[in-house]
């Protein structure tokens, strides 16, 4: 019995069971004294740590370090995609250009005009608002600038007097642009010395009429009478419509012209704004002058600095005073508050599609038209906002003034062409050097003009900035009105090229176009102060000249906006 | 003299409560974690598994990196670890006897 238990010891295998395992080391350094799984023990020990005066220290430190660079993460992703799906694009050439006036004195440059054959031609006539104020070495020249050569003007034109207003004759006749210097000169040169047959205020406002001869045109200004001229006959015009809403012919109570524009279709008539806000439709055929002035409209309550027929519609008409009103012929459609200042031009986009306004405070607005003057979308902002369509319209038009806009400058000349401005900056931000100086000068304009009209505003000069901004909008008349030609002059270049495919600049995309609009938001604040300034010291001819200054050093800042 | 110390150290706990509530509250900052020199963690905002993970993990890429730098110049030393990923970025802040791991995601 005893041999056979010891057998079955030996036969019995023991078995072992094996298996393979991982070993995590789930937690680990615990001090031997831990249970790593008791809670009460870990949480204790924690405490104890939290309570170490090194980690105080420590932890600050650390912190500090963390902090800094959970910023920077937050400021900056680097490792972003940038530019997603963008192709390379030939930017024109798109920086601003300064023409400089080779004056000592510099003004306002009232009127521009492209030539138009689409070279890349640019007078300029300057002059000073301010009539009655004599400037001793004032140069009357007005240039006509290659904007190719930027140092020198292509040519000069030595008038008489300063021109107010210029403009390019339209390609329909083979004359060159030197008829043109030849027109305005005479008309707007000459209102002081022939003053029966002339104007008596100056020009504000030249258009050429297109007729079979080519050679009729009329001119508007502030005393209230259209001319019509043939510029073969200089001595005097061959038709006089005096604007009187009475229909009488009576000088003394003609409204004063701000602006005059064609019916596109229709040449005989033609519409006039006026100072006092009334539209005026005239026939141009119609034999004696009462039955001229065929109805008025009064819808806009301020000057009606500029007028446009839209193209496509066309019974639409935009007119811009302190707002942009949508008219037809016989209603009116819509009228948008566009901004709180004064619109000084607008203009109307190829399509009919887009409305933009340039103001006083630089701004320009966009406002998209949807066919019958619903869904307007305002743009704000700086004049960007809407516009949009594809790459080639879709710009901007409408004189800029102020800090802003340079990019819309580009894109109306599709990026590239130069605007002129009397001192030389006028383009993009700079050029609204000279609209501001442009405004400052008129700002003396106000004056003049209540001077000699009367009862038009009669605050009293003062020099103050909010003063002087309360008394310009009042004497809102006398503001502006160069620009408004300014504005249409140069958009008047026969709507051809002048929307070339705006490269560079108008394109907004992604990242680029954010940063472009925060440098806008800037450029919007410094304009605003800039304007200020301008106010500031208008009563005297040499503040306005440092003011100009002031404003120059301004806008040579950001334009890395292109609008 | 205990009570003052006690003070002391109240205080102090406090101002690094709140320097870590405010790297908490930035923004894209998923989880903050504190780890002593033996990979234990000691404070965090996550979860218990996601924390033991990190604090595992990171611990010994810190070692790692902190033995290139000193390699490479002895005198060197590491003072920050970031590591970028697709999804997020870990942040590490060494020193000798702490981590303070953070994790965020990058603003978009």
């Amino acid at each position: 019995m005893f041999e056979g238990l010891l057998l079955h010891h030996e036969i019995i295998r023991q078995r072992f069971e094996s298996e393979t395992r991982v070993i995590n080391h789930v937690e680990g350094g615990w001090p031997k004294d831990v249970n790593p799984q008791e809670m009460e023990q870990t949480v204790r020990f924690r405490k104890k740590v939290e309570k170490d005066k090194h980690y105080f220290s420590t932890m600050m430190q650390l912190g500090s370090n963390m902090e800094h660079s959970i910023k920077q993460n937050n400021a900056i992703n680097i490792y972003q995609e940038y530019f997603e799906g963008e192709e390379e694009e030939v930017v024109e050439e798109s920086k601003p250009s300064m023409f400089l006036n080779p004056n000592k004195i510099k003004h306002t440059a009232t009127s521009l005009s492209w030539h138009p054959d689409g070279s890349r031609k640019l007078a300029v006539a300057y002059s000073s608002l301010e009539f009655l104020k004599v400037f001793k070495d004032i140069s009357y020249n007005s240039d006509i600038w290659n904007i190719e050569n930027r140092n020198k003007p292509e040519m000069t034109l030595k008038p008489v007097s300063p021109l107010v207003c210029l403009e390019y004759k339209p390609p329909k006749t083979l004359t060159s642009w030197s008829e043109i210097a030849t027109m305005a000169r005479s008309v707007a040169a000459y209102w002081d010395t022939r003053k029966e047959h002339s104007h008596r205020d100056p020009v504000y406002k030249v258009i050429w009429l297109q007729s079979k001869t080519g050679t009729d045109t009329f001119s508007a200004s502030k005393d209230g009478q259209v001319l019509g001229w043939d510029i073969r006959k200089m001595s005097e015009p061959t038709e006089r419509l005096v604007l009187d809403p009475n229909k009488k012919c009576n000088p003394d109570n003609a409204l004063g012209v701000i602006s005059l524009e064609f019916e596109t279709t229709m040449t005989t008539t033609f519409m006039v704004g006026t100072e006092q806000g009334l539209l005026v439709s005239c026939n141009q055929k119609a034999k004696s002058p009462p039955e001229k002035i065929v109805c008025t409209y009064s819808g806009p309550t301020g000057p009606v600095y500029a007028l446009q027929k839209n193209p496509f519609f066309l019974k639409n008409l935009t007119v811009a005073d302190w707002k942009a009103h949508i008219w037809s012929e016989d209603i009116m459609w819509t009228n948008l508050q566009v901004c709180d200042e004064a619109l000084y031009s607008q203009k109307v986009q190829d399509n009919g599609c887009f409305l933009a306004c340039g103001h006083q405070g630089g701004r320009g607005r966009g406002e998209r038209r949807g066919g019958r003057g619903r869904g307007e979308r305002r743009g704000r902002g700086r004049g960007r906002g809407e516009r949009r369509g594809g790459r080639g319209r879709g710009e901007r038009r409408g004189g800029r003034r102020g800090g802003r806009g340079e990019a819309e400058e580009e894109e109306r000349r599709g990026g590239r062409g130069e605007r002129r401005g009397g001192r030389g900056e006028r383009r993009g931000g700079r050029g609204r050097a000279s609209a501001e100086e442009g405004e400052g000068e008129r700002r003396g304009g106000p004056r003049r003009a209540r001077e000699r009209r009367g009862g038009r505003g009669r605050a009293p000069r003062r020099a103050s900035a909010e003063e002087g901004e309360e008394s310009a909008e009042q004497g809102a008349e006398g503001r502006g009105r160069g620009s408004a030609e300014e504005g249409e002059g140069e958009e008047r270049r026969g709507g051809r090229g002048e929307r070339r495919g705006g490269r560079g600049r108008g394109e907004r995309r992604g990242g680029r176009g954010r940063g472009e609009r925060r440098g806008a938001s800037n450029a919007h604040l410094k304009k605003r102060s800039g304007r200020n300034k301008v106010l500031k010291g208008l009563s005297e001819q040499n503040k306005r000249f440092q003011n100009s200054f002031d404003i120059n050093t301004f806008f040579t800042n950001p334009v890395s906006f292109s609008h | 003299v205990t009570v003052l110390i006690h003070h002391c150290i109240l205080y102090k706990k406090a101002e690094v409560e709140e320097t870590l509530k405010r790297i908490q509250g930035q923004k894209g900052v998923q989880g903050i974690i504190i780890v002593n020199a033996e990979g234990i963690p000691i404070k965090t905002t996550l979860d218990n598994s996601s924390t033991v993970q990190y604090a595992g993990l990171i611990h010994q890429l810190v070692m790692k990196a902190r033995s290139t730098v000193r390699d490479i110049d002895p005198q060197n030393d590491l003072t920050f670890l970031r590591v970028r990923s697709k999804k997020n970025e870990i942040m590490i802040a060494p020193d000798k006897d702490y981590f303070l791991i953070v994790i965020q995601n990058p603003s978009d």
